[in-house]
């Protein structure tokens, strides 16, 4: 049983709680709703062939459509462990990247001077090495490039947003769409035989220096010039010491021993390839702003060890893998993050991750963003300490739906090609804090086409503010999770929400212990549309609950295809909790449409 | 776009830039300022192009769209999907309905789309166009391409010609589950008796969507149905089959009484008990009363509120007598909710 997984894994970290027996009524009290349903556990399962799959459908989704409540226990497993590598979703791996050689005579082929010392010369060594042993791959072949840039184009023109798009015509948009359909028909055609994933998993590999003693010692400084610097046949490396710096142009490695610098990096074809290692001070980090991503079938790493520190970049950075990885480590300090789009731990074919350790954090970015996956790519955002604020939105309006709001497609949200290709996984992992989430249209754990949203809070007094398709809402075929471990939390937003499933999808808003208030107009609060399953459970506190729509929330399950949906709320800890709106009351027991249940105990 | 990306001026193939780095970058996008803008309104658009057709003969000669212009360029609008175009759609579609027979054939080249929104509008044309595209369509169903087959399927459901059916049939048992739940939701919606020995044998096919979608099926048609097979496909492991046979069963009316009080009596502890209630429940019949009454004393209060939830169907003054005993004695809370909502049902109908 999932769930008692989910038990142990939440027992094992916050022993102290009450979750453990929050947890076996949500098992229990769980059992019961369907039984009211005249259903069994085994019902709560979908399918991964409604339509006929294509080949960028990644197993961990096929695994979740017909478990959905195993979306449970990886939400809870993201609190607790290390974030997963791009090869744990790709389904197979490749050889492992680790230094080989000696240092001094790796770096001696591009510098034959004095003054770097031998932490220094290794943790240049390292990168050196790393773009060597990714280049060594056959797609850098040269017979390669005609496809390589028809694909990063292609996937370009299908993230990229115009602000102008509300102002055009009918005819237009429809000429603009077929256009995208060819070149989606055509990416199918191109990626087809050529593992294009290869990029991503040779990055992450090479960016996965987290446990790396060397590169990650800062008490040791044993670089005694002012500034070194010489170029290779990657860019331009880069040496400075405790001083501040301004650090310019196209430039391949930054070793930075303190002092508050300034980047401002450019990226104009030298190579694809990117690495910072900044050991200290408050630093301002100007990234490129290329319109293609300059990184595509590269990668890139940001480590910054200290210090508050100004992130300003457009799209494709901040920890984004197009074609590639891209890891942006924070370890402390109050950090700004802005970005545009695809940014903040985001992935297509490759792996995004922005990890940031402590401090209290804002992150700001338009769309795509903080937690985000395309196709066959993983895209993650970690918080681990301090109270944050995500938005995202604001930018790119809504043009399908709405004349007043804007698409976000953020914060633990993935996203797929319909209906050509499946989508990727989006993680949103926030382990502490009193945080603020704000997206508008698509967000905070939630997905779209075959893939798999999550947005998972291990603490604090938690806001969600958003509009549509958000706080653990999936639609079309596919699966969103937001999962929040504690606190007094605040849920706001207006409508297939809050555990939503639309379209044979499932959507989950797991809330384990806390205070708190959840507000929404209609579609939402366990509620599943067209033979999908929505399943909102709180666990523990005095909760209010408030709805505008008398019938379609708290427990609604509604036809289509001539059969039901399943929508199912659960509170299953604390009296005293307050009901608005709806069909849903204090210590009771209801069902209000024939494929809906409530209980509240 | 989301959506709706890109513009029409690159070739979307092989193109021959710098491998994986800047220099195709700001300068090459795609312009999609490029795109004609028109100041004229869409729907004036449409009134224009079919005023030119059928008002100016001379225009007609000389520059006169095509048949096939003209349906693709009222298609666009008909399956736009953006909030400020919105007002266009239903026009569109009701232009090129009445284009009625000159709109087939450009409309029968669209059953291969793969995009819900157009998937919609092409179910909604041909409906409005009626039966004389059902031999176009009927020819469809033989087509290779998944979509296509699929799509001519459900046009043909929706304008419910008995016509069609023999054409359907022949793909009853086709390897592609999807298309065998379409052939049933099709001869559900036709409606005709011709195709209830294929949606009886559908409620066993090994694929619970097409059992599914047979169930519902068996419900529309009615005659030539037996409750037997429905009745069994309240125990499938699936709960879609489960509550369409029970819908289905409901609409059979009094020939499904007998034989599901005989199984209520026979297994009265079963998944399927709660549906076989239910369904008692819908259609309503005096004659369930007294088999219904003793499950309001059911050890299992799963029982007890399906049966609550019966009673509130049947339009009897011992209905309401019954869920009032009830209710004084009952103490679980979904079977309290459910007498209560019974016992308003009654009395507003009562």
């Amino acid at each position: 049983m999932p769930i008692l997984l989910v038990l142990a894994l939440i027992t094992a970290a916050y022993p102290q709680d009450s979750t453990q027996s929050n947890l076996q009524r949500f098992d229990q009290k769980l059992s019961l709703a369907l039984k009211g349903l005249k259903m069994t556990q085994a019902d709560l399962s979908l399918r991964d062939d409604y339509l006929e799959k294509d080949e960028y459908r990644l197993p961990i989704v096929d695994s979740l459509m017909h478990h959905p409540l195993d979306m449970m226990t990886i939400s809870q497993d993201l609190l607790t462990n290390q974030p997963p590598k791009y090869s744990d979703f790709i389904g197979y791996s490749l050889k492992n990247f680790y230094l080989t050689g000696g240092p001094r005579e790796i770096v001696r082929k591009y510098y034959r001077g004095g003054g770097i010392d031998g932490i220094t010369m290794y943790r240049i060594a390292y990168f050196l090495s790393g773009v060597e042993y990714m280049t060594s791959h056959e797609l850098y072949n040269k017979s390669y490039a005609p496809l390589l840039d028809s694909l990063i184009l292609g996937f370009t023109l299908l993230l990229e947003e115009d602000v102008e798009d509300e102002f055009r015509s009918v005819d237009e948009i429809d000429s603009i769409a077929d256009y995208e359909e060819e070149w989606t028909k055509a990416l199918s055609k191109m990626t087809f035989g050529v593992s294009p994933e290869v990029f991503g998993m040779m990055g992450q590999s090479l960016l996965d220096i987290f446990k790396d003693a060397v590169i990650n010692d800062d008490k040791t400084n044993e670089f005694k010039r002012k500034y070194v610097e010489f170029n290779t046949r990657y860019g331009k490396v880069c040496i400075g010491d405790e001083s501040s710096q301004n650090y310019t142009g196209d430039i391949f490695i930054v070793i930075d021993y303190g002092g508050d610098d300034t980047y401002d990096i450019q990226k104009s074809g030298t190579g694809n390839f990117t690495f910072i290692l900044d050991y200290g001070g408050n630093d301002t980090y100007h990234l490129p702003k290329n319109r293609i991503c300059p990184y595509a079938a590269g990668a890139n790493l940001l480590v910054d060890f200290a210090g508050d520190d100004y992130y300003e970049a457009g799209s494709w950075s901040l920890g984004a893998g197009l074609f590639g990885a891209g890891t942006l480590w924070d370890k402390q300090g109050n950090d700004r993050y802005f970005g545009d789009t695809f940014t903040m731990g985001a992935g297509c074919f490759g792996y995004g991750l922005l990890r940031d350790d402590a401090g209290d954090d804002f992150y700001h970015a338009a769309l795509f963003a903080q937690g985000f996956g395309f196709v066959r790519g993983v895209g993650i955002l970690i918080d681990s300490l301090g109270s944050d604020h995500y938005f995202a939105g604001g930018k790119y309006k809504d043009i399908l739906r709405y004349e007043d709001h804007y698409i976000s497609l953020s914060q633990g949200f993935a996203y797929g090609l319909r209906p050509y290709m499946s989508g990727g996984i989006g993680y949103l992992i926030d382990k502490s804090g009193s945080d603020t989430y704000e997206s508008d249209i698509f967000g905070q754990g939630a997905s779209y086409w075959w893939s798999l949203g999550i947005l998972t809070d291990g603490g604090g007094n938690d806001k969600y503010l958003s509009f549509q398709y958000a706080q653990g809402s999936a639609t079309h075929m596919t699966l969103g999770c937001l999962y929040d471990v504690g606190g007094n939390d605040c849920y706001l937003s207006k409508g297939v929400s809050q555990g939503c499933g639309h379209d044979r999808a499932t959507g989950i808003l797991f809330d384990v212990s806390g205070n708190d208030n959840y507000m929404s107009h209609d579609l939402s609060q366990g509620a599943g549309s067209a033979n999908g399953i929505g399943i909102i459970a709180d666990l523990g506190g005095i909760d209010s609950y408030l709805v505008k729509d008398l019938i379609k929330s708290q427990g609604y399950g509604n036809p289509r295809r001539d059969y039901g949906s399943i929508g199912i709320f659960l509170d299953t800890g604390g009296a005293q909790d307050t009901y608005g709106g709806g069909v849903g009351a204090d210590s009771t027991w209801w069902s209000g449409s024939k494929w809906g249940i409530g209980i509240d105990e | 776009m989301l959506h709706h990306n890109g513009a029409r001026r690159h070739t979307p193939f092989i193109v021959d830039g710098a491998h994986g780095c800047t220099s195709f970058a700001a300068t090459d996008k795609p312009s999609r300022r490029g795109v004609l803008h028109t100041p004229l309104s869409t729907l004036s658009l449409i009134i224009i192009i079919i005023a030119t057709n059928i008002f100016s003969p001379i225009l007609y000669a000389q520059n006169q769209p095509t048949n096939a212009q003209i349906v693709d360029s009222l298609f666009i609008r008909a399956s736009s999907g953006e909030v400020q175009y919105r007002d266009l759609v239903q026009p569109a579609k009701d232009a090129i309905i009445e284009m009625g027979e000159t709109a087939i054939p450009q409309m029968l080249a669209k059953l291969n789309t793969r995009d819900a929104r157009e998937t919609h509008t092409v179910v909604d044309i041909f409906k409005g166009i009626g039966e004389i595209a059902v031999d176009s369509l009927a020819k469809r169903i033989n087509s290779r391409d998944d979509f296509t087959r699929r799509l001519a399927i459900r046009c043909l459901g929706e304008i419910k010609s008995q016509k069609a059916i023999a054409s359907i049939i022949k793909v009853a048992s086709h390897d592609d589950f999807r298309t065998r739940a379409g052939v049933m939701s099709a001869l559900g919606k036709i409606g005709s008796s011709d195709g209830a020995f294929t949606v009886v044998s559908g409620l066993d096919d090994s694929d619970e969507l097409v059992a599914t979608a047979a169930a519902v099926a068996c419900g529309r048609i009615r005659e030539g149905i037996s409750p037997k097979p429905l009745i069994r496909a309240l125990s499938h492991r699936y709960y879609g089959v489960r509550y369409s046979a029970a819908g289905s069963l409901a609409k059979l009316g009094e020939i499904a009484v007998e034989p599901l009080i005989i199984q209520l009596q026979t297994e009265p502890c079963r998944l399927s008990t709660g549906y076989i209630i239910k369904t008692l429940g819908k259609i309503g019949s005096k004659k369930v009363i007294s088999a219904l009454k003793p499950m309001l004393s059911s050890d299992d209060w799963a029982i007890r509120a399906s049966t609550a939830e019966a009673f509130g169907n049947i339009q009897n003054k011992k209905s309401k007598k019954i869920l009032n005993k009830a209710l004084k004695s009952e103490t679980h809370p979904l079977v309290i909710n459910q007498i209560k909502l019974s016992l308003d049902k009654l009395q507003a109908n009562l």
